[in-house]
């Protein structure tokens, strides 16, 4: 039952000519790494892989937002969710089956963006020798599986918005400004409680806070420097990372279940 | 099979205004029986059928199909349900929503198979069943999601307007099914607008007007034709407003 529903949902993913014109967008972008990479005099291989994290990131990013949150709301929309759930399945087990669905559409999308970054950055070292310096390839498959972590978390709580939004759009918003507001409230509270920032009112300094705690910070599987500068990994960070994700995908979806649960699909 | 028991159901619209969908819904459906739903647009019977499937929540009253409580998924095991207008995945063709369905309820593939193409070729698919579905015609829409609704074999089926953009033909087709499921002791509950079917294929029939359930009876104990019958409940009832 699990198994039908999350199958049905990555079909429902893979064959959405949306996912298409993202894969081709990301190959696009990757082209334009190696077009880039030709105007760097040094340190190619930082530059590239930098490029070919972020060209992945921002299409897994994609998907969610106009893949994942469409399919959600295509099925409150339409009614096919009367299907299973006039059946004997728990609508718990409905939306954790979604779910599982889309993770697999992104574990799909994100071998292929590793294939592509891979591929991209060896023609680079091809094309560039002296220039590129050296890339750890298993540091950029590790980062790959970190962007995969952030975007099991952000389809989880565009799965909690849309069950609480008015509208796939309003979803949309919330979806975009949580990830937002979660890339750069690590930044931010660094800034505010560096040296130098007495001039900074208590209220925005207590906001900065708030808004570090309630919000996910998605920095914590952010390994694009790392890979780009081959720097040391601390396992025992990446593993509070890994954990930090999966506890709060978890929690998120669980409350999801609870709303889902309760709602009155009229 | 089916008990509602002094259900009440209110839509909350905004913060003041509450529209009253049903006013203590007393009613029984036995088991192998048809039963027809009918009643003016806006009377009820989607919500009827919807707080049957526990796809929403009485404000108060009980519900229970075969002894279980309708918002304990175990009512629903041998359930199956054509919603009004139904929208199925299009992406899918008809066998595999088909056979998406039978997963729902667990049957294994090898079952699948053999159900799928008995309801395809019953219901005129079988040469289409390997089209996407959204290139079916309404019609054809239509049976693909009554097939799926059958393809678990359920003892309750719960059809909501199942002629709806169908041709004659695919009338034909859909009441000679429903015949079929009456000769095969299944438990129907059909809400219908078209009351020659009604009355050719129910057992009992049961009329609501404005949330509350008018007229109920045995179709052979009629003494008027069921539209006549239909519209001296809905004189009755004082509803002067066409929906």
């Amino acid at each position: 039952m699990l198994r039908a529903i999350a199958w049905i949902t990555f079909l429902e993913g893979l064959r959405n000519k949306a996912v298409y014109g993202i894969s081709l967008l990301a190959g696009l972008m990757m082209t334009f790494t190696v077009a880039i990479s030709s105007m760097i005099m040094r340190d190619v291989g930082k530059v590239a892989t930098d490029f070919a994290l972020s060209s992945a990131t921002f299409a897994a990013l994609l998907v969610v937002l106009f893949v994942g949150i469409t399919i959600l709301a295509r099925d409150m929309e339409r009614k096919t969710v009367y299907l299973a759930l006039s059946r004997a399945v728990p609508r718990s087990r409905y939306l954790v089956g979604r779910f599982l669905g889309l993770a697999l559409l992104q574990s799909a999308l994100i071998l292929l963006l590793l294939v592509a970054s891979s591929a991209t950055l060896l023609l680079v070292k091809q094309l560039y020798p002296s220039f590129f310096g050296s890339v750890s390839l298993w540091l950029v498959c590790l980062a790959h599986l970190f962007i995969l972590q952030q975007m099991f978390l952000l389809t989880a709580l565009s799965m909690l918005f849309s069950l609480v939004a008015s509208s796939s759009f309003v979803t949309f918003l919330l979806t975009t400004l949580t990830w937002l507001i979660g890339s750069s409230t690590q930044e931010v509270k660094l800034l505010i409680e560096s040296a130098g920032t007495d001039n900074i009112s208590p209220a925005v300094k207590l906001l900065v806070q708030l808004a570090y705690y309630l919000f996910p910070n998605f920095a914590l599987f952010d390994l694009k420097a790392t890979a780009a500068h081959g720097l040391a990994i601390n396992t025992t960070s990446l593993g509070f990372s890994l954990l930090y994700g999966l506890g709060y995908s978890i929690a998120v979806l669980s409350v999801a279940v609870v709303l889902f649960r309760r709602r009155e699909l009229t | 099979m089916i008990e509602f028991n002094d259900v009440h159901k209110t839509y909350r619209l905004d913060r003041q205004k509450k529209v009253t969908a049903l006013t203590s819904l007393t009613l029984s459906v036995s088991s192998q029986e048809v039963f027809g739903c009918i009643g003016p647009n806006g009377a009820g019977k989607s919500t009827t059928i919807k707080l049957l499937l526990d796809l929403i929540r009485p404000d108060s009253g009980s519900i229970t199909i075969n002894g279980h409580p309708a918002n304990n998924e175990a009512s629903r095991a041998r359930v199956g349900y054509l919603p009004e207008n139904p929208y199925i995945y299009d992406f899918l063709t008809a066998s595999e929503y088909l056979a998406y369905s039978g997963r729902l309820s667990g049957m294994s593939p090898a079952a699948i198979k053999l159900r799928s193409e008995e309801l395809l070729t019953k219901l005129k698919l079988d040469q289409a069943a390997k089209r996407r579905i959204s290139g079916y015609s309404k019609g054809m829409q239509q049976r693909t999601a009554i097939a799926a609704a059958l393809i678990h074999d359920p003892e309750l089926v719960v059809l909501d307007e199942p002629m709806s953009g169908l041709d004659p033909l695919g009338r034909k087709l859909i009441f000679d099914l429903i015949a079929e499921l009456k000769a095969g002791g299944k438990t129907v509950f059909i809400s219908s607008h078209v009351l020659t079917d009604i009355e050719r294929l129910c057992d009992r029939v049961g009329i609501i007007v404005q949330g509350s359930l008018r007229y109920q009876g045995g179709v052979s104990e009629l003494t008027l034709p069921l539209e006549e019958l239909f519209l001296q409940v809905v004189a009755e009832a004082g509803l002067s407003e066409v929906k």
